[in-house]
Protein backbone atom coordinates (compact mmCIF):
# COMPACT_ATOMS: atom_id res chain seq x y z
CA UNK A 1 0.00 0.00 0.00
CA UNK A 2 1.07 3.73 -0.86
CA UNK A 3 2.04 5.64 2.11
CA UNK A 4 1.48 9.54 1.40
CA UNK A 5 1.96 12.01 3.96
CA UNK A 6 -0.50 14.87 4.33
CA UNK A 7 -1.18 17.91 6.99
CA UNK A 8 -3.96 15.68 8.86
CA UNK A 9 -1.91 12.66 8.90
CA UNK A 10 1.52 14.57 9.97
CA UNK A 11 -0.72 16.60 12.49
CA UNK A 12 -2.15 13.22 13.58
CA UNK A 13 1.72 11.85 14.24
CA UNK A 14 2.23 15.07 16.22
CA UNK A 15 -0.21 14.51 18.52
CA UNK A 16 0.43 11.11 18.84
CA UNK A 17 3.92 12.47 20.11
CA UNK A 18 2.22 14.80 22.33
CA UNK A 19 0.49 12.51 23.93
CA UNK A 20 3.37 10.22 24.86
CA UNK A 21 5.65 12.90 25.52
CA UNK A 22 2.90 14.52 27.78
CA UNK A 23 3.23 11.34 31.10
CA UNK A 24 6.83 11.08 29.58
CA UNK A 25 7.12 14.68 30.92
CA UNK A 26 4.67 14.21 34.00
CA UNK A 27 6.97 11.59 35.29
CA UNK A 28 10.41 13.51 34.37
CA UNK A 29 8.76 16.76 36.66
CA UNK A 30 8.11 14.23 39.86
CA UNK A 31 11.24 12.44 39.21
CA UNK A 32 13.68 15.62 38.88
CA UNK A 33 12.19 17.43 41.30
CA UNK A 34 9.95 19.76 40.23
CA UNK A 35 7.89 19.40 43.51
CA UNK A 36 11.00 19.91 45.97
CA UNK A 37 10.89 22.63 48.77
CA UNK A 38 12.90 24.77 46.86
CA UNK A 39 10.95 24.66 43.85
CA UNK A 40 7.91 25.08 45.21
CA UNK A 41 8.97 28.35 47.10
CA UNK A 42 10.09 29.67 43.68
CA UNK A 43 7.04 28.53 42.05
CA UNK A 44 4.32 30.25 44.58
CA UNK A 45 6.61 33.08 46.42
CA UNK A 46 3.81 34.82 47.20
CA UNK A 47 2.96 32.41 49.63
CA UNK A 48 4.07 33.58 53.05
CA UNK A 49 5.25 30.81 54.98
CA UNK A 50 6.47 30.52 59.35
CA UNK A 51 7.23 26.74 59.12
CA UNK A 52 8.86 24.47 56.63
CA UNK A 53 6.77 22.87 54.75
CA UNK A 54 5.66 18.77 55.55
CA UNK A 55 5.56 15.64 53.66
CA UNK A 56 2.13 15.52 52.62
CA UNK A 57 1.57 19.20 51.89
CA UNK A 58 4.37 18.38 49.12
CA UNK A 59 2.09 15.29 48.15
CA UNK A 60 -0.87 17.58 47.63
CA UNK A 61 0.47 20.16 46.37
CA UNK A 62 2.26 18.13 43.29
CA UNK A 63 -0.57 15.89 43.03
CA UNK A 64 -3.32 19.29 42.58
CA UNK A 65 -0.52 20.44 39.98
CA UNK A 66 -1.07 17.08 37.89
CA UNK A 67 -4.61 17.70 37.48
CA UNK A 68 -4.73 20.27 34.58
CA UNK A 69 -1.91 18.06 33.24
CA UNK A 70 -4.39 15.31 33.04
CA UNK A 71 -7.04 17.21 31.80
CA UNK A 72 -4.36 18.29 29.00
CA UNK A 73 -4.20 14.76 28.08
CA UNK A 74 -7.97 14.91 27.43
CA UNK A 75 -8.10 17.72 25.24
CA UNK A 76 -5.03 16.09 23.35
CA UNK A 77 -6.97 12.42 23.29
CA UNK A 78 -9.67 14.66 21.39
CA UNK A 79 -7.56 16.86 19.26
CA UNK A 80 -6.03 13.24 18.10
CA UNK A 81 -8.96 11.91 17.68
CA UNK A 82 -9.87 15.14 15.35
CA UNK A 83 -6.82 14.63 13.26
CA UNK A 84 -7.64 11.14 13.17
CA UNK A 85 -11.18 11.97 11.75
CA UNK A 86 -9.51 14.54 8.84
CA UNK A 87 -6.70 11.94 8.11
CA UNK A 88 -9.82 9.39 7.46
CA UNK A 89 -11.60 12.13 4.99
CA UNK A 90 -14.13 12.85 7.75
CA UNK A 91 -13.84 16.12 8.36
CA UNK A 92 -17.65 17.72 7.84
CA UNK A 93 -19.06 15.04 10.17
CA UNK A 94 -21.19 14.90 13.55
CA UNK A 95 -18.20 12.90 15.09
CA UNK A 96 -15.86 16.13 14.24
CA UNK A 97 -18.06 18.87 15.38
CA UNK A 98 -18.27 16.55 18.77
CA UNK A 99 -14.68 16.57 19.25
CA UNK A 100 -13.96 20.17 18.49
CA UNK A 101 -16.62 21.18 20.83
CA UNK A 102 -14.83 18.61 23.86
CA UNK A 103 -11.16 20.29 22.90
CA UNK A 104 -12.72 23.48 23.48
CA UNK A 105 -14.72 22.43 26.93
CA UNK A 106 -11.71 20.69 27.70
CA UNK A 107 -8.97 24.22 26.97
CA UNK A 108 -12.07 26.26 28.88
CA UNK A 109 -11.62 23.65 31.63
CA UNK A 110 -7.45 23.96 31.62
CA UNK A 111 -8.02 27.86 32.12
CA UNK A 112 -10.30 27.49 35.04
CA UNK A 113 -8.90 24.21 36.82
CA UNK A 114 -5.78 26.20 36.37
CA UNK A 115 -7.23 29.50 38.78
CA UNK A 116 -8.66 26.02 41.53
CA UNK A 117 -5.99 24.54 41.79
CA UNK A 118 -3.06 27.14 42.28
CA UNK A 119 -5.63 29.09 44.59
CA UNK A 120 -5.58 25.31 46.53
CA UNK A 121 -2.10 24.83 46.07
CA UNK A 122 -1.64 28.24 48.43
CA UNK A 123 -4.26 27.03 50.93
CA UNK A 124 -2.19 23.50 51.05
CA UNK A 125 1.29 25.18 51.17
CA UNK A 126 0.21 27.92 53.97
CA UNK A 127 -1.98 25.54 55.80
CA UNK A 128 0.32 24.93 58.88
CA UNK A 129 1.09 28.46 59.23
CA UNK A 130 -0.54 29.48 62.00
CA UNK A 131 -4.10 31.08 62.71
CA UNK A 132 -4.49 34.36 60.63
CA UNK A 133 -0.88 33.46 58.44
CA UNK A 134 -2.55 31.30 56.16
CA UNK A 135 -3.85 32.23 52.81
CA UNK A 136 -5.93 31.55 49.76
CA UNK A 137 -4.35 33.28 46.52
CA UNK A 138 -6.32 33.72 43.35
CA UNK A 139 -4.17 34.01 40.37
CA UNK A 140 -5.58 35.32 37.35
CA UNK A 141 -3.47 35.75 34.20
CA UNK A 142 -3.46 35.88 30.28
CA UNK A 143 -2.75 32.40 30.25
CA UNK A 144 -6.38 31.81 31.81
CA UNK A 145 -8.35 33.90 29.82
CA UNK A 146 -6.78 32.96 26.65
CA UNK A 147 -7.47 29.31 27.13
CA UNK A 148 -10.97 30.64 28.22
CA UNK A 149 -11.33 32.78 25.14
CA UNK A 150 -10.02 29.86 22.78
CA UNK A 151 -12.57 26.97 24.33
CA UNK A 152 -15.78 29.26 24.37
CA UNK A 153 -14.42 30.00 20.52
CA UNK A 154 -13.50 26.41 19.85
CA UNK A 155 -17.01 25.32 21.41
CA UNK A 156 -18.79 28.00 19.13
CA UNK A 157 -17.01 26.32 15.99
CA UNK A 158 -17.71 22.96 16.93
CA UNK A 159 -21.68 23.95 17.23
CA UNK A 160 -21.50 25.31 13.96
CA UNK A 161 -19.96 22.07 12.68
CA UNK A 162 -22.80 20.53 13.80
CA UNK A 163 -25.25 22.55 11.57
CA UNK A 164 -23.08 22.35 9.12
CA UNK A 165 -22.78 18.66 9.26
CA UNK A 166 -26.42 17.84 9.40
CA UNK A 167 -27.21 20.48 6.43
CA UNK A 168 -23.73 17.98 4.46
CA UNK A 169 -25.75 15.16 5.61
CA UNK A 170 -29.38 16.13 4.01
CA UNK A 171 -27.52 17.34 1.07
CA UNK A 172 -26.23 13.65 0.50
CA UNK A 173 -29.72 12.47 0.35
CA UNK A 174 -30.69 14.84 -2.70
CA UNK A 175 -29.61 13.37 -5.79
CA UNK B 1 -50.81 13.04 5.02
CA UNK B 2 -49.41 13.05 1.27
CA UNK B 3 -46.59 12.23 -0.26
CA UNK B 4 -44.50 12.43 -3.42
CA UNK B 5 -44.55 9.19 -5.39
CA UNK B 6 -41.79 8.59 -8.24
CA UNK B 7 -43.00 7.47 -11.10
CA UNK B 8 -39.47 6.81 -13.19
CA UNK B 9 -40.19 3.28 -13.92
CA UNK B 10 -43.44 3.68 -15.83
CA UNK B 11 -41.71 5.93 -18.28
CA UNK B 12 -38.44 4.20 -18.41
CA UNK B 13 -40.76 1.18 -19.54
CA UNK B 14 -42.77 3.60 -21.57
CA UNK B 15 -39.87 4.96 -23.30
CA UNK B 16 -38.11 1.09 -23.47
CA UNK B 17 -35.25 2.97 -21.85
CA UNK B 18 -32.74 1.17 -19.48
CA UNK B 19 -31.60 3.00 -15.82
CA UNK B 20 -28.78 2.49 -16.50
CA UNK B 21 -28.64 4.24 -20.14
CA UNK B 22 -30.48 7.04 -18.29
CA UNK B 23 -27.98 7.10 -15.79
CA UNK B 24 -25.12 7.67 -18.22
CA UNK B 25 -27.40 10.41 -19.94
CA UNK B 26 -27.96 12.11 -17.00
CA UNK B 27 -24.49 12.13 -15.29
CA UNK B 28 -25.81 10.60 -12.23
CA UNK B 29 -24.77 7.52 -10.80
CA UNK B 30 -26.85 3.94 -11.35
CA UNK B 31 -26.89 3.80 -7.47
CA UNK B 32 -28.78 7.26 -7.04
CA UNK B 33 -30.97 6.72 -9.88
CA UNK B 34 -31.90 3.49 -8.31
CA UNK B 35 -32.08 5.11 -4.43
CA UNK B 36 -34.74 8.22 -6.82
CA UNK B 37 -36.45 5.15 -8.29
CA UNK B 38 -37.58 3.57 -4.98
CA UNK B 39 -38.05 6.73 -3.89
CA UNK B 40 -35.68 6.39 -1.32
CA UNK B 41 -34.02 9.87 -1.14
CA UNK B 42 -34.78 13.24 0.44
CA UNK B 43 -35.46 15.27 -2.71
CA UNK B 44 -34.34 15.40 -6.44
CA UNK B 45 -32.40 18.78 -7.75
CA UNK B 46 -34.09 20.77 -10.34
CA UNK B 47 -31.21 20.03 -12.29
CA UNK B 48 -31.65 16.43 -12.05
CA UNK B 49 -34.87 16.42 -12.66
CA UNK B 50 -34.67 19.03 -15.83
CA UNK B 51 -32.13 16.46 -17.25
CA UNK B 52 -34.51 13.38 -16.57
CA UNK B 53 -37.10 15.14 -18.53
CA UNK B 54 -34.96 16.30 -21.57
CA UNK B 55 -33.55 12.77 -21.76
CA UNK B 56 -37.29 10.86 -21.32
CA UNK B 57 -38.84 13.72 -23.19
CA UNK B 58 -41.58 14.27 -20.39
CA UNK B 59 -43.02 16.68 -17.99
CA UNK B 60 -41.85 16.69 -14.67
CA UNK B 61 -45.58 15.78 -13.47
CA UNK B 62 -44.93 12.99 -15.67
CA UNK B 63 -42.25 11.78 -13.43
CA UNK B 64 -43.47 12.57 -9.75
CA UNK B 65 -46.98 12.33 -8.33
CA UNK B 66 -48.96 13.45 -5.19
CA UNK B 67 -50.74 10.32 -3.49
CA UNK B 68 -53.11 10.50 0.06
CA UNK B 69 -51.49 7.47 2.51
CA UNK B 70 -53.24 7.17 5.55
CA UNK B 71 -51.84 8.50 8.50
CA UNK B 72 -50.83 5.96 11.06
Amino acid sequence: MKSRLTVETALLATTWGALVLLPAVMIWALVSGVFTQEALIQRFPDVVRTNSLLGWQLCLAAVLGLIPATLAFWVLWQVKGLFGLYAKGQALTPAAADRIRATGIGLAGIGLLNLVVHAAQTVVLSATNPAGQRMLAIELGSEEVGLALMGGLLFVIGRAMADAAEAATELRAFV
Amino acid sequence: MTEIVVRLDVMLALRKMKARDLAAEIGITEQNLSLLRNGRVKGIRFATLARICEVLECQPGDLLEAVSVPRN
